[in-house]
C-alpha cells in the first residue's frame, strides 16, 4: 500500500485523476494521506473525497507525514518548485503536464540528481491508439518520407475559475503549452526528435496564446499542427506518405484507419491489445476511455517501473523544441 | 454568435461593446475583441453593473435548455435594474407552437422550444422600460457554427438529412446566416423602433435541397453528391423513445433511476427492442461522385426519421426585415457561401472529410 500526498485540489484532480484515485484507494492499493491546496475549502472538498486525508496548507507540512510519493497538479507556474521540494524530501513525484510554464524554469530540476524519481503525466501516451502508433507505424507509412496534418479546436471548457489562466503575468500557459503540449509529446515520442518551428500565434504581450500553428521538421517528414481555443477545428490525426495513409479519427482511443496508396476505403485496425500493468491485480489491460488511461497512467506511477510516463528529460526535451521554435 | 457580433460592432463608428460571460471559460472568444466582464450565473448585481454603462444589451447566450427562463429571469431583472432601455433576445424559430399530429398539443416541439418560449413570457412579462425585441432565428450558420459543420459532413458523407423537393415534406429552410442576423439585431438596438417579435432567416432558399445543392457549388462537388430522400423512415422505437425522453427531461430522469433499480436481464431485454435496425443503405460519395448525373441523387426512404431534419420552416415567408431597420442584408448569398467555405478550408475541415482532396 502506498502513501502519497496530493498537492493542488482543483479541477485536473476532480476531472482527471479522482474517479482512478478512488479505483485505487478501493483495491486496497493507494491511501492518500494529505491534500494540499492553499484555498481551504478546495482542500477540505478533497479531504472529503480521499477520507481519511488530512488537508494541509503547505507541503511542507505533508511532507511531514508517513509518505512516499507526492502527486502535483497545481497550476504549471509552481510545479517545479513543488517537485524541488518533494525530492529534497526523498519523494517519488508524479507531475500533471505540462512540467513548467517554460524551459528556462526546468533547469533547475534537470540539475538535481534525483530528478529521475520524477515522471510527468502525459495521458495521451496510455491511449491504446499511441502505443500501437510507436509501435506500428514503421510497418505502415513510409517514415523516410511523410506527412502529418493534426488539428484540435472548439471553444475553452476546462472549468477554470478566474481569468488569470489567460494573463500571460499570472502564468496562463496558452494553447500551446495546455493543449498542444500532448500532441508535441505523442509525436516525438513516436517519430523521435524534431524541430520546431512556430507558424502564427494570437500570443499578445498581456494575454496567452489562443490559437496557434506549429510545423515540426522530423528526418523523414513534417508535421503540421493547428491548435485552438476558439474555433472548432476537425480533430483527428493523419499521416500521409507514399506508402500509404493512416488516420486516427477523433475520440479513437482504440482504433486506426489504414489505407494504401490509390485506396479509397479505409482500413479498420483494431489497436486494442496493449498491455498495460498487472503487477495491482488490474485486469482492464485496455484503454478504451479517459477514465482507463488516468487509471493506467497511476498505476505505472505507483508500479516499479515507469512505463509509459515521460521523464524529466522527455518532459523538458518538448518545452526546450519550444523555447528553440519561438 | 457572439463573436461574429463583437467583430460586426468593432467596425461601427462610435459603438463599443462590453462583452458579459457566465464562465471564465468563454473568455478566450473574446479577449482582444472589447472590454469583458465575467457575471457569474445567480449575481443579478454583477450582470446590473455591466449593464449599467449600456444602451442596449443583446443576449445571445447559449446554455443548457433546463436553465433558459431563469437566465431570462436574471436578465430581465437586471436590464430593469440598470434602466437599459432597449434589449434583444435570441429565441429561436422552434420556439413557434405547432401541431405536429391531429393528437398532440399545439405547442413548441422541442423542450428547447417550450423553454424559449418560456423565456420570452418571461421578458415580456417583467420588462416595462426596456424596449424588447425577441428574434426567433432559424438554424444560424457560417463561419464557427456546428450546424454548418454538420450540414458539409452530411453532403461529403452522402447522408440522407433532408427532403427531396418533390417530398410531401418539403418546405422552405429556416437558415439565418450568422453575419446578417448579428447585423440585424445590431441594426435595430441602435434604432428608435418600437419593439416586437420577429422571425428572420435567409431569403434565399426555396428548399432544403435547394439549400444543400447550392452549398455543394460552393464546395465545387457534384450536385450528385447531394442525397435527398422522397419519404422518411418512421423511426424506431429507440429513436422515438430517445426524442420523448430529450423533450421531457424530468421524465427521462426518472426513468433512469427505475431503470439503473431493474435486474440485469431485465436491462439486457430492454437494450436488445430499443437496439435501433440497420439502416438502408445510402450510396457512398465515391459511387455518388463516380456516377455524375445532372442533379441530386434522390432516394425513396432516407435513413434518418423526419425527427431527425433540421427545423422546419412553417411561417409563410421568411422575414428578414426586422422593425425600423431597412437596411438590406449585410451579405448576399453567394459571398455568403463563399465565406463559410473559405472558414471550413481554413480551418482544415474540407481536407479532413477529404474533399479538398478529392477535388485536387
Amino acid at each position: 500500500m502506498t502513501r502519497i500526498a496530493i498537492v493542488g485540489c482543483g479541477a485536473a484532480l476532480e476531472l482527471v485523476h479522482r474517479a482512478a484515485i478512488d479505483r485505487l484507494r478501493r483495491s486496497g492499493s493507494l491511501v492518500i494521506a494529505a491534500v494540499v491546496d492553499p484555498d481551504a475549502s478546495m482542500r477540505s472538498r478533497a479531504s472529503h473525497w480521499f477520507e481519511p486525508a488530512v488537508p494541509c496548507r503547505d507541503l511542507a507540512d505533508a511532507l511531514k507525514m508517513d509518505i512516499s510519493g507526492v502527486m502535483v497538479l497545481s497550476p504549471p507556474s509552481s510545479h517545479v518548485e513543488v517537485i524541488l521540494e518533494a525530492l529534497s524530501y526523498g519523494m517519488d513525484v508524479f507531475c500533471e503536464k505540462p512540467l513548467a510554464g517554460e524551459f528556462a524554469a526546468t533547469n533547475s530540476l534537470m540539475e538535481n540528481p534525483e530528478c529521475q524519481r520524477v515522471s510527468v503525466g502525459m495521458i495521451r501516451r496510455q491511449f491504446d491508439t499511441s502505443s500501437f502508433l510507436r509501435s506500428n507505424l514503421n510497418s505502415l507509412i513510409d517514415v523516410s518520407d511523410f506527412r502529418i496534418q493534426y488539428s484540435e479546436g472548439g471553444p475553452y471548457s476546462w472549468p477554470i475559475v478566474s481569468e488569470l489562466s489567460f494573463r500571460r503575468d499570472a502564468g496562463g500557459v496558452g494553447v500551446i503549452l495546455d493543449t498542444g503540449i500532448h500532441t508535441l509529446d505523442l509525436l516525438t515520442w513516436i517519430l523521435g526528435p524534431a524541430d520546431l518551428r512556430l507558424e502564427s500565434t494570437d500570443e499578445t504581450s498581456a494575454t496567452v496564446a489562443r490559437n496557434a500553428s506549429l510545423n515540426l521538421e522530423f528526418p523523414g517528414g513534417t508535421a503540421s499542427i493547428r491548435l485552438s481555443w476558439t474555433d472548432p477545428l476537425p480533430p483527428g490525426l493523419r499521416v500521409e506518405s507514399r506508402l500509404g495513409s493512416v488516420w486516427v479519427p477523433p475520440g479513437a482511443l482504440s482504433v486506426v484507419f489504414q489505407r494504401s496508396k490509390g485506396e479509397k476505403q479505409w482500413r479498420k485496425l483494431s489497436a486494442g491489445d496493449t498491455a498495460g500493468p498487472s503487477w495491482l491485480g488490474y485486469h482492464q489491460h485496455r484503454c478504451p476511455n479517459p477514465e482507463s488511461a488516468a487509471l493506467l497512467q497511476l498505476s505505472e506511477f505507483l508500479g516499479p517501473s515507469r512505463g509509459r510516463l515521460a521523464s524529466v528529460e522527455e518532459a523538458a526535451g518538448v518545452l526546450e523544441m519550444l523555447d528553440r521554435g519561438s | 454568435m457572439g463573436t461574429t457580433l463583437l467583430k460586426i460592432i468593432s467596425k461601427v463608428p462610435d459603438c463599443e461593446a462590453v462583452a458579459v460571460i457566465r464562465y471564465p471559460r468563454s473568455l478566450p472568444l473574446v479577449l482582444g475583441l472589447c472590454e469583458s466582464v465575467v457575471a457569474t450565473e445567480g449575481r443579478t448585481d454583477l450582470l446590473a453593473d455591466a449593464f449599467s454603462t449600456c444602451d442596449a444589451v443583446i443576449d445571445v447566450s447559449n446554455g443548457p435548455a433546463s436553465e433558459i427562463p431563469s437566465s431570462a429571469l436574471q436578465l430581465a431583472q437586471s436590464c430593469q435594474k440598470a434602466g437599459v432601455k432597449r434589449l434583444v433576445f435570441t429565441s429561436s424559430a422552434s420556439a413557434q407552437s405547432v401541431k405536429r399530429t391531429p393528437y398532440s398539443l399545439n405547442r413548441p416541439p422541442s423542450y428547447y422550444g417550450r423553454q424559449k418560449l418560456r423565456a420570452e413570457g418571461v421578458l415580456l412579462g417583467r420588462l416595462t422600460k426596456t424596449e424588447l425585441a425577441v428574434i426567433r432565428p432559424g438554424l444560424i450558420w457560417g463561419p464557427r457554427s456546428s450546424w454548418t459543420i454538420r450540414h458539409v459532413t452530411e453532403i461529403a458523407g452522402g447522408a440522407v438529412t433532408a427532403p427531396s423537393s418533390d417530398s410531401k415534406y418539403a418546405s422552405t429552410p429556416n437558415l439565418a446566416f450568422s453575419e446578417n442576423l448579428a447585423a440585424k439585431m445590431l441594426g435595430w438596438a441602435l434604432s428608435e423602433a418600437l419593439g416586437g417579435s420577429y422571425y428572420f432567416a435567409d431569403p434565399w432558399w426555396s428548399s432544403w435541397e435547394d439549400y444543400f445543392l447550392s452549398f455543394a457549388a460552393a464546395l465545387e462537388m457534384p450536385q450528385s453528391a447531394v442525397v435527398v430522400a422522397r419519404k422518411f423512415h418512421p423511426g424506431p422505437p429507440s429513436r422515438l423513445l430517445f426524442e420523448f425522453l430529450s423533450n421531457h427531461p424530468e421524465v427521462a430522469r426518472r426513468s433512469k433511476t427505475v431503470f439503473n433499480t431493474l435486474p440485469e436481464p431485465a436491462i439486457d431485454a430492454i437494450k436488445a427492442v430499443l437496439r435501433p435496425p440497420t439502416p438502408p443503405p445510402v450510396p457512398s460519395p465515391q459511387t455518388l461522385m463516380a456516377s455524375s448525373p445532372s442533379g441530386p441523387t434522390v432516394v425513396d426512404t432516407g435513413r434518418f426519421s423526419l425527427a431527425d431534419i433540421d427545423v422546419f420552416c412553417r411561417w409563410a415567408e421568411p422575414a428578414p426585415q426586422l422593425g425600423g431597420d431597412p437596411r438590406p442584408l449585410q451579405v448576399e448569398k453567394e459571398q455568403a457561401l463563399q465565406t463559410t467555405v473559405s472558414w471550413l478550408s481554413s480551418g482544415g475541415h474540407l481536407d479532413y472529410l477529404g474533399i479538398g482532396l478529392d477535388r485536387s
